[in-house]
């Protein structure tokens, strides 16, 4: 009788992932085949569904987030890339390696350990001189490939601005569709920066390429190349 | 939830990302952001948290795509992310407050609608405001269930519980939806 109401008991906590889909195929297998065998328990399959279907369709209601709000990590990003991160990262790969070599020293090498705690002062005081001392006059920053590069690098860019009424959604997918990359901004007038091409492309494709962005009115309310 | 080819794109992603790449960046940020946001949304019940809250997600990911390793999927590890800001969220919500929830809850669909006459009709919507009134681990597990589609071993990597806990969890969750379904008229003959 107790091994009849658990087994129903599991059954019951598993439906939730049964109407999803998403129950492993053995699992699956044992939830079919106890509801065939157990025709009263359909309606509770029924539920299950209108509760999922019902928590999709108030997840949809929420609609995504704003322009505004994609604007407001974009500037984010280009600050925390202004730090340089691959720096940062690097050194820190570097002391864990020195850290993975302290802890395979055995008990006579362990003097070695006050040296190497030093060794690991003088480094972290190193990253510390060189975040402190940040971009060089503000004009550097980094790119789509990691690396530095000042304002005049090869590429092609323009300057544009996003329509508030455009989602953050509809502004990335253009970027990506469009193979560019916000690298500046937002300056005065919510206006960015982007890399429309990687390369310096002759004035006509150029403009070919801005037009394309200017097609997309309802995302795009401003754009024009610059240097 | 993802397909296999997803993740592996997702994967490639975060790897360019480490490196420091904004257009893959954008990319992600285009293939997520709105999941994300609307399991936000469900915690936090209101706009402009769940837009700060996903902001704070993706600068997470910005900073420390290094740091995935792959154990989990992108989406997973993702979402991870996701919940331990709503936890902080509700966490300093409650300081400030005391209490998990938004004065105001910015819940779609709460007002009657007098166009909304059919009994289906009136069902579903009694149900989101149901959803809408269950405490912030029993929204949060329904989503991650019916609208995240994430498997008990996913969830539990998410929430950082026993597989177990997930299942009970869920069927808490499940019993209470029906309790306050039940005092709004519709009693679903379970549990």
């Amino acid at each position: 009788m107790n091994a009849a109401r658990n087994e129903r008991e599991e059954i019951e906590a598993l439906l939730p992932w049964y109407v999803t889909g998403k129950l492993d195929a053995a699992e699956h297998r044992r939830v079919e085949q106890y509801l065939a065998e157990h025709p009263e328990m359909a309606p509770l399959v029924i539920l299950a569904r209108e509760e999922s279907d019902e928590t999709i369709s108030s997840a949809e209601a929420f609609g995504g987030p704003s322009s505004a709000s994609f604007d407001r990590l974009m500037t984010q990003v280009a600050n925390e890339a202004r730090r340089s991160p691959t720096v940062l990262s690097n050194v820190t790969q570097g002391l864990e390696r020195i850290a993975d070599w302290i802890g395979g020293l055995g008990r006579p090498q362990l003097g070695a350990m006050a040296v190497a705690a030093a060794l690991l002062l003088a480094v972290q005081a190193g990253v510390i001189l060189h975040l402190a001392s940040g971009p060089t006059g503000g004009q550097s920053y980094e790119t789509a490939s990691g690396d530095t590069e000042t304002a005049s690098s090869q590429g092609t860019y323009a300057l544009i601005a996003f329509h508030t009424d455009a989602t953050a959604v509809e502004i990335a997918t253009l970027l990506t569709d469009t193979g560019a990359q916000i690298v500046e901004g937002p300056k005065a007038g919510g206006i960015w920066r982007v890399r429309i091409a990687d390369e310096a492309l002759p004035q006509e494709e150029a403009e070919a390429r801005l037009a394309a962005f200017k097609s997309h009115s309802n995302i795009v309310g401003f754009a024009s190349l610059t240097p | 939830m993802e397909t296999p080819s997803q993740t592996v794109a997702d994967r490639a992603l975060l790897e360019a990302i480490a490196r420091g790449d904004r257009g893959a960046f954008q990319s992600l940020y285009t293939r997520h952001s709105v999941r994300i946001f609307r399991f936000l949304m469900r915690l936090m019940q209101n706009k402009a948290t769940a837009e700060e809250l996903v902001n704070e997600v993706f600068l997470e990911i910005w900073q420390h795509a290094g740091r995935y390793e792959g154990r989990s999927s992108p989406t997973t590890w993702m979402m991870a992310i996701a919940h331990n800001k709503a936890v902080s969220g509700l966490r300093r919500r409650r300081e400030v407050t005391g209490t998990d929830e938004e004065a105001a809850a910015e819940i779609a669909d709460l007002d009657d609608d007098p166009e909304q006459t059919t009994q289906k009709q009136d069902k579903g919507r009694i149900m989101r405001r149901c959803i809408a009134a269950l405490s912030p681990d029993h929204r949060e597990i329904l989503d991650l269930v019916y609208y995240q589609e994430m498997s008990v071993g996913e969830v539990a990597e998410v929430l950082k519980i026993p597989e177990n806990t997930v299942k009970t969890r869920m069927f808490y969750a499940r019993k209470k939806l029906s309790e306050l379904l039940k005092e709004h008229g519709v009693d679903r003959g379970w549990p």
